[in-house]
């Protein structure tokens, strides 16, 4: 999957960024290199809707292996 | 896993409201008529601030921390670097507080617009030197913009 940053610049001169298709904690150091693009520094974060995406699969996943382990021993 | 993040440039003060706390500059009974006092801002880069009010068609005079400013919304202003690294405004005490505050809120408005146009030219200018590729860019109804960038050598 492509990996992409995307910045907004807002006209009150707040920027919101994101990262877009990495896996794990590969987008941490993403974090820094935004800063060091817009001469900002980052006042608050969160996980994206893709995080979610990526890790509900995993959960689920986890959860039929689970099952598969109950039934079959 | 993907993350957001909301940053502040460099050039803001985090936290700060555009117009802060109203603070009188000597005790009213030290001499007679209003006192002269001070408003709060959050604009910190002195370059920025003085291409805000010539984009105001406001005339500046001084540097290194503090400077004069004439003709934003009628009044004069002297703008002063306080030690957390803001500007301050200080007004004289015979113009009227609501005329000060939107003589202040036109130079904020203008400083962040400034500050946003700064930021776009850095980001295009360090993008390929953090192996980024500019992919699309796209001006919104806000005025917002908003840049892709694909990741071209991994961190």
């Amino acid at each position: 999957m492509t990996k992409r940053l995307t910045v907004r610049i807002r006209p009150d001169g707040s920027i919101e960024a994101e990262t877009h298709g990495m896996q794990g904690p590969e987008c941490l150091p993403y974090i820094e290199t935004i800063e060091g693009l817009t001469d900002a520094r980052a006042v608050d974060s969160w996980y994206t809707a893709e995080f979610f995406e990526t890790q509900q699969p995993n959960r689920a996943t986890q959860q039929a292996k689970e099952r598969n382990i109950e039934e079959h021993g | 896993m993907s993350t957001g993040l909301e940053l502040i440039p460099f050039a803001i003060a985090a936290g700060v409201s555009a117009i802060g706390h109203y603070r009188a500059r000597r005790a009213e009974q030290e001499l007679s008529g209003p006192p002269p006092y001070a408003l709060e801002t959050r604009m910190r880069d002195e370059e920025l601030l003085v291409a805000a009010a010539a984009a105001l068609d406001a005339s500046t005079t001084g540097s290194g921390g503090a400077a004069s400013v004439t003709g934003v919304a009628g009044v004069q202003l002297a703008l002063a670097k306080r030690d957390d690294g803001t500007f301050e405004a200080l007004f004289p005490g015979t113009a009227p507080q609501e005329q000060a505050r939107e003589a202040l809120g036109q130079l904020d408005a203008e400083y962040t617009r400034l500050v946003q146009e700064r930021v776009y030219q850095q980001v295009i200018e360090r993008a390929q030197d953090q192996g980024l590729a500019l992919e699309s860019e796209r001006v919104e109804q806000d005025n917002s913009i908003v840049l892709t960038l694909r990741v071209e050598q991994a961190r």
